[in-house]
């Protein structure tokens, strides 16, 4: 028998009170001297036997009335099947759970098998004029319940069909999308869901969805929500919870660290991780873990090639297999965009602008043997409005000259927006014009030359990660020609400062974006500041700039492939073979999402220029299972009752069979209701109230007795 | 040794009580001038009736005068008041050390018993005590005195419960003994077999005593108003037995209600004055009604 409110039987016990009492009261009897003990002993046995059955019977009742009262309150699912649970209504809409934890295995097999074969001998059972919707409830799957109620045949290839998927689940949501269903087939009937239970499938959908599910469910004429609880017996799972490579721009040759974070629910012990790349594996290491713990393994990677790796991480088998093996994909970082802005068209001179300098710093030939992460794009001050700023990384202004208002304008906006520029004053810089501009908090003041035409040998002071190479190579001073007096703003931080005290290279936060700003120019008329030193500084306080922002530059998996910069025109192959484009969140430009992605399998990257080149396209990421889907944890009765209000009617069916074992004909219709359980303990209470008065009123021989004493005594 | 303890007796209810008489139902023999009226008729007393002359009359008591006026011989008959001769027999067993109000049942029979001997020597009357368990423990030959009433008060006062009562058979041995018709008084609660119980009654109706039943009860016995589960000790044996009021309780006021029932009828049947009273009572009060009806049965023809 299957019950509403199964936990209620733990009160069960209870229903043992009235014995405990009676027992009780016997170890505390008391004790009386007297004197007509031979009336007790001879006290007529036919009569204390009848006594003797109408305590018991008291007793009976007593405890038979607890029962009740403990039955009315599970609310058993009396018969019926799933035919009666529908009641008079003729539709129900069927969601079953494929999110990852339905992969758990025990003795009965899958959760997600066990669940797909009950419902499916249970729609076969219905009859034929019950009309049927079934669905999934992982992710963002396309579930059939948009379409109108089907006949149960339609109805049964679609769970035939069913997979695994490895999406969170979302269950307000399907709900919402079943009751809006059975709206549109005319309210009522029956939503049946087959799930594990997972709280984290419960929890992943806020409040306001949970409500929108409510309301839909109202709409709905509240039609009844039976859970056929599918639970797997597990006690430990063990799943890696994520990875992470340093460094975060990798480039070719690198040879990057992994480390990954294992997590255990239930008991500790020992773990077995291994690590796999390119189908070969690489290495092993066991690492201990506390109950309920977390350990952290780290590995040494191959150095990072052209062609991007893929591998995972693999635990030893437990019961959930699908959350041992966590994918991962090494690539090199994809070259990162930087516009490098003069202030004049190019001359004859190799190095006759101040951009020559700064582009051959952040992208040396290879010839000087560097390696460089990025791309640099040239533009003229004077055109910068044509060129869509937030397509690169980093801008650099070099010989800042005044810009017009629409031109500070665009660059605000660009760093506000989260971007990185990096300002060299020249020698046609006007600090007033400069200032004017309100481009960067720090301001100019006036232009100051060496001595008749000499060199400053200043020292400097590195207060930052970006420059303190500096000082840890050796680098204690520099020849300077000429300086433009730097004030830094209020919240500005200096960087780096001569060893007069007057500030060289000043960072700037400016909404989500960051401004350095130099004293110098980037010629050799103001330093004879070496390109190869320019040039880290400039690497390091870009590289800094995206790992702050955020952007998981090395190893796509699961959802977030990480992409760097935009790419508009790529797509996506998802594993079955469809073609979807790339598209990136509002809050995180260089996040990169595509739909699909709870699909188990292995994603493709594919140019557009080649949409069909399928074989020519390499992976990039694999799917894993969300973290939340590995955990243990239940939702509870009470949280249920939060989700769907206290007063719902929810049933809740423990186990595989229970709704089949039930009768499914279509005239029975006694389903789960406290109504006849409650009359029945009525029934019980006033049988009690008889016989507890009957028990207690006294005998007629007693009252002749009394009657006599009282008519001798007067 | 340690001094017995003694009964203070309500003196103030036993003064009450002496005030009152206690009129024989019948006439009994005694040697001293009652109030009761003695069986013995002859002269100097006062004249009662007439009765035809058969052989064997003394001839000094025919009435000449009806013989000279009638020609038929009468006897001439007198009655002469005569003290009456009393045994107050006090059940002294075990049982009668029961009681809920505080009061033992012994000692609202002591009580009882002190009231009456008070009574009876005022009234002239000849009064003994016989206490007894499982046998005779005090045997007091009745005599009229008036320091009689003081040796009786004092076995009253120091008489403790004794053993499991024989009450039939004690009964019988002192029907045997009590040779001299007399109003047998006797107080107890009667927990015996009633057919043993009141066979010995008979026994002392076979010896033309008159008989007073005084049977005192406690609340408790007849109610039985126990409610939780109780283990209940024999007053007289020990022996024990736990008892669940509610399976109990009905059958036992059954059995109580049967043989109080029973030992009425028997006595009614055996012309045993019966009398049932309640520990809850006052005795004096029980009692002194107890005479009012019995002096209003005697007025009306001796029907009880």
């Amino acid at each position: 028998m299957s019950f509403v409110h199964p936990y209620m039987l733990y009160l069960a016990p209870l229903v043992a009170l009235p014995i405990i009492i009676h027992l009780l009261n016997r170890v505390r009897y008391r004790r009386v001297r007297w004197a007509a003990i031979d009336f007790l002993l001879s006290t007529e046995q036919r009569a204390v036997r009848r006594a003797k059955v109408r305590q018991w019977l008291l007793m009976a009742m007593r405890m038979l009335l607890l029962a009740v009262l403990l039955l009315a309150l599970a609310q058993p699912i009396l018969g019926g099947g799933l035919a009666a649970l529908l009641g008079s209504s003729s539709q129900v809409a069927i969601l079953l759970d494929n999110s990852p934890s339905m992969s758990a295995l025990d003795s009965r097999g899958t959760a997600f098998e066990r669940g797909r074969t009950l419902a499916t001998d249970a729609v076969e059972g219905l009859p034929g004029s019950v009309r049927v919707l079934a669905g999934t409830i992982s992710g963002r799957y396309d579930s059939p319940l948009r379409e109108p109620m089907q006949s149960k045949d339609d109805v049964l290839p679609t769970l035939q069909k069913a997979d695994l998927r490895a999406g969170l689940d979302d269950v307000a949501g399907s709900i919402k999308a079943a009751a809006e269903a059975l709206q549109s087939g005319g309210g009522g009937g029956m939503i049946w869901l087959l799930t594990d239970m997972r709280a984290s499938g419960w929890s992943s959908s806020g409040e306001g969805a949970w409500q929108a599910a409510r309301d839909a469910l109202e709409k709905a004429g509240r039609p009844r929500l039976v859970i056929s609880t599918l639970t797997p017996s597990l006690t430990v799972n063990r799943w890696i919870e994520g990875a992470k490579v340093s460094p975060e721009i990798l480039l070719e040759g690198d040879v990057p660290r992994l480390t990954a974070t294992v997590r255990s629910e239930g008991a500790g012990g020992m773990v077995n991780v291994e690590l796999h790349v390119e189908g070969r594996r690489i290495h092993a290491q066991s690492v201990q873990i506390e109950q309920d713990g977390a350990a952290e393994v780290v590995f040494n990677l191959p150095a990072v090639t052209e062609v991007p790796q893929s591998g995972y991480l693999q635990l030893d088998s437990d019961g959930l297999p699908q959350d041992n093996r966590y994918y991962f994909v090494i690539r090199p970082s994809q070259p990162l965009p930087v516009l490098v802005v003069d202030s004049r068209p190019p001359g004859g001179g190799l190095y006759d602008r101040d951009g020559d300098l700064v582009s051959l710093a952040l992208a040396p030939p290879q010839t000087l043997s560097a390696r460089s992460p990025f791309a640099v794009a040239r533009a003229e001050a004077s055109k910068l409005t044509q060129e869509t700023l937030s397509d690169y990384q980093g801008i650099v202004l070099t010989e800042a000259v005044a810009l017009d208002e629409k031109q500070v304008q665009l660059l605000q906006d660009y760093v506000r927006d989260g971007g990185w520029l990096m300002i060299f004053p020249g020698d046609n810089t006007d600090s007033r014009s400069f200032n004017s501009m309100s481009l960067s908090p720090a301001t100019l003041g006036p232009k100051v030359s060496a001595p008749e035409g000499g060199l400053w040998h200043l020292g400097f002071v590195a207060s930052s990660p970006v420059v303190n190479w500096l000082t840890e190579a050796g680098l204690e001073m520099m020849l300077v020609k000429k300086v433009f007096e730097l004030k830094p703003g209020e919240r500005d931080e200096v960087l780096l400062a001569l060893d007069t005290g007057q500030p060289m290279l000043v960072r700037s936060q400016v909404g989500r974006g960051r401004i350095y700003t130099w004293s110098i120019g980037s010629n050799e008329n103001f330093s004879k500041l070496p390109v190869w030193m320019l040039l880290p500084i400039v690497h390091d306080a870009l590289r800094e700039h995206v790992a702050e922002t955020g952007a998981s530059l090395s190893i796509p998996a699961y959802r977030r492939l990480g992409i760097p910069g935009q790419l508009p025109l790529a797509r996506v192959i998802t594993p079955d073979e469809q073609m979807v484009r790339l598209s990136f969140t509002e809050e995180n430009p260089t996040d990169t999402f595509f739909a699909g992605t709870e699909q188990a399998g292995i994603y493709r990257l594919a140019s557009s220029e080649q949409p069909d080149a399928l074989a020519a396209s390499v992976a990039v990421g694999a799917v894993n299972v969300p973290g939340e889907e590995s955990s243990l944890e239940t939702v509870s009765a009470a949280q249920l009752r939060d989700y769907l209000g206290f007063q719902y009617p929810l049933y809740v069916l423990e186990g595989d069979r229970d709704i089949l074992e039930l009768d499914g004909s279509d005239s029975a219709s006694s389903a789960a209701s406290a109504f006849p359980l409650a009359m029945l303990g009525l029934a019980l209470l006033l049988t009690e109230a008889i016989l507890g008065w009957s028990m207690s009123r006294p005998h007629k021989s007693q009252i002749a007795t009394a009657a006599s004493t009282s008519a001798n005594g007067k | 040794m340690a001094a017995r303890p003694t009964r203070h007796l309500d003196r103030r209810s036993i003064e009450r009580l002496s005030h009152l008489e206690l009129r024989a139902r019948k006439a009994v023999e005694g040697f001293y001038s009652g109030i009761h009226k003695s069986p013995y008729h002859g002269f100097n007393v006062e004249f009662a009736e007439y009765r035809e002359y058969s052989p064997g009359d003394d001839p000094r008591f025919l009435d000449w005068r009806v013989l000279a006026r009638s020609d038929r011989f009468f006897i001439k008959q007198f009655e002469a008041e005569t003290n009456l001769n009393c045994y107050l027999l006090l059940d002294t067993s075990g049982s009668m050390e029961f009681g809920s109000n505080g009061q033992t049942r012994l000692d609202y029979g002591a009580a009882l018993a002190a009231a009456i001997t008070l009574l009876m020597l005022r009234q002239g009357d000849q009064v003994g005590l016989i206490t007894f368990d499982s046998k005779v423990r005090h045997y007091i030959t009745p005599r009229g005195n008036a320091r009689h009433y003081a040796v009786i008060r004092d076995i009253l006062e120091s008489v403790r419960p004794g053993e499991e009562t024989n009450l039939s058979a004690v009964l019988h041995e002192i029907a045997e003994r009590a040779r001299r018709r007399s109003m047998v008084i006797i107080i107890s609660d009667f927990f015996d077999k009633s057919e043993d119980v009141l066979n010995a009654l008979q026994h002392f109706r076979h010896r033309r005593h008159e008989v007073m039943a005084l049977q005192l009860l406690d609340d408790q016995e007849i109610d039985f108003p126990f409610d939780r589960i109780t283990l209940f000790e024999g007053m007289e044996r020990g022996e024990q037995v736990i008892v669940d009021p509610h399976v109990m309780a009905e059958g036992f006021r059954r059995r109580m209600a049967g043989f109080l029932d029973e030992l009425k009828r028997g006595c009614l049947e055996k012309n045993v004055d019966y009398q049932r009273m309640l520990l809850s009572e006052p005795f004096d009060r029980a009692f002194t009604a107890y005479l009012a009806r019995r002096k209003f049965r005697a007025a009306a023809g001796g029907k009880r």
